[in-house]
């Protein structure tokens, strides 16, 4: 895992996508934002939805056995504007995680693009020269209301 | 992982020690619940008081659990932190599992690692 540095509103990192290397990194995120003094359930909820996107890189993407993450976050007006990009499998969010799961089929997966949607905004999706870019805001101003 | 297992009354109650119940953990949480349910006692109770964040696949695993566990022995949850609670809500596995708001005081057996 690497960090840039930079203007403290903005982070910029590259990790390895395997789970505990995206626990680590997360982590990180994690402790860069509360400095910055965000609210608890936002860094909560951008915990959770990047969690859910590299976990889904890192199995999906590079069939778990691992590739390079870059990870940019940004706080801008009411949002903080995430982007990731990868080098794996192509992928097509448009048609995941549009409807909730039906809990009482008590299914073990396929949770992660719902939550992802649930939790953010204009989450876009391109592949470029071979690499994997999908982005998504988050409000910074949402009170836990969900 | 770290867990401890203890008694309720009838209850089984398992408590897991683990700040992040996410994908990086969520098989060993599974082998290390099925293991610890061979001890007698029903329902079992998931004390997650000490649980921060739960992503899907942690989900999942309890999901998992629940099933392996079968009707006669339901699984139930106790003492969900914020983030935990809204991940239950907002996949509404809320309305599927039983939560208590706090975990029973229960008499440990042992502690499992």
């Amino acid at each position: 895992m690497t960090q840039a540095t930079g203007p403290m509103d903005s982070l910029q990192m590259q990790c390895d996508g395997e789970l505990r290397e995206i626990r680590s990194t997360v982590r990180t995120v994690e402790t860069h934002l509360s400095a910055l003094g965000l609210a608890r359930d936002v860094i909560d909820d951008l915990n959770l939805a990047l969690t859910e996107a590299m976990t889904n890189i890192a199995r999906h993407g590079y069939l778990s056995k691992g590739g390079e993450i870059s990870l940019s976050i940004r706080v801008e007006g009411d949002y903080l504007k995430c982007q990731l990009e990868d080098h794996g499998v192509a992928f097509n969010p448009d048609a995941l995680g549009r409807s909730s799961p039906d809990p009482a089929e008590l299914r073990e997966g396929g949770y992660g693009w719902y939550i992802i949607r649930k939790l953010s905004e204009n989450l876009c999706y391109a592949r470029e020269n071979g690499r994997n870019q999908l982005s998504f805001w988050l409000p910074t101003t949402r009170h836990s209301d969900l | 992982m770290q867990v401890t297992l203890g008694k309720a009354g009838e209850a089984l109650v398992i408590s897991i020690l683990e700040p992040r119940l996410d994908a990086a953990v969520a098989i060993t949480f599974k082998d290390i619940v099925r293991d610890l349910t061979a001890t007698e006692g029903s329902p079992v109770i998931l004390d997650l008081s000490k649980v921060e964040f739960l992503d899907s696949s942690g989900l999942g695993a309890i999901v998992a659990v629940m099933k392996m566990l079968g009707p006669e022995r339901p699984l139930e949850v106790a003492a969900l932190t914020q983030g935990v609670r809204k991940l239950f809500r907002l996949t509404r596995m809320d309305t599927v599992f039983k939560i208590h708001d706090r975990a029973p005081v229960a008499e440990d057996i042992k502690a499992a690692e």
